[in-house]
């Protein structure tokens, strides 16, 4: 019974999960989305294992999982949002201009800047070489 | 109860899919990706206490470790082209 209550607060999170990764509008507001709520339904998950199955080696195996997760899904949030701020095509980065609304629509062009930096010459010619 | 619960999750994972395909830059697959590898590990936790087995749960870490080593690896193969990160203002 409680391992039934358990499971179905892990779907509720799982489906916050995957609402937010349909609905946010920007990458790194459906990395937040993602991640987090991620890691809360696996915990609730693997605890509705445990109370349904009982035993050592199923509690061992819950608890590996779940430090597993738990030690991989920071890491992997990290490595996701490094690539996200490195390889968006825009110099825009909301958290050093405050000026601009930090969401911006993905079909909206992005911003044109009187100066070009680096960055911005890569990516037109990583746009280019992918045309 | 864990027939609903295995709907819902499922349902997750379809939404998962529709970003997943109408995503706009590859950094939203790769986001994609570790959310339905997550949601593999529920799936599996789901059908594991329908089954009555235990053993899914072993699987289930496995997919957790299989998302976690293909995360890093799209991740890393996405910042290969891009090259040394712009000088910091």
């Amino acid at each position: 019974m409680i391992a039934s209550f358990l499971l179905l607060g892990a779907a509720l999170f799982y489906l916050i999960a995957g609402v937010g990764l349909l609905r946010l509008p920007d990458s790194l507001a459906r990395l937040h989305a993602g991640a987090k709520a991620s890691s809360l339904a696996t915990i609730l998950a693997l605890a509705a294992a445990f109370a349904h199955h009982g035993g050592l080696w199923t509690g061992i195996m819950c608890a590996g999982a779940l430090l597993f997760v738990f030690l991989t899904a920071p890491l992997a949030s990290h490595a996701i949002a490094r690539c996200v701020l490195r390889t968006r095509l825009d110099d825009s980065v909301p958290v050093r201009k405050g000026k601009e609304s930090p969401i911006r629509e993905a079909d909206e062009p992005p911003p044109q800047s009187s100066r070009h930096s680096k960055h911005s010459e890569r990516s037109e010619r990583r746009l280019s070489m992918q045309t | 109860m864990i027939l609903v619960a295995l709907i819902l999750i499922l349902f997750s994972i379809l939404a998962a899919f529709v970003r997943l395909r109408n995503a706009t830059t590859s950094a939203d697959r790769v986001i994609a990706l570790d959310v339905i590898s997550f949601q593999a590990i529920g799936a599996l936790v789901g059908f594991s206490l329908l089954d009555g087995s235990p053993l899914a749960i072993e699987s289930a870490l496995v997919i957790g470790l299989i998302g976690f080593l293909s995360t890093l690896a799209l991740t890393n193969l996405l910042l290969r082209d891009v090259g040394s990160p712009p000088p910091s203002s």
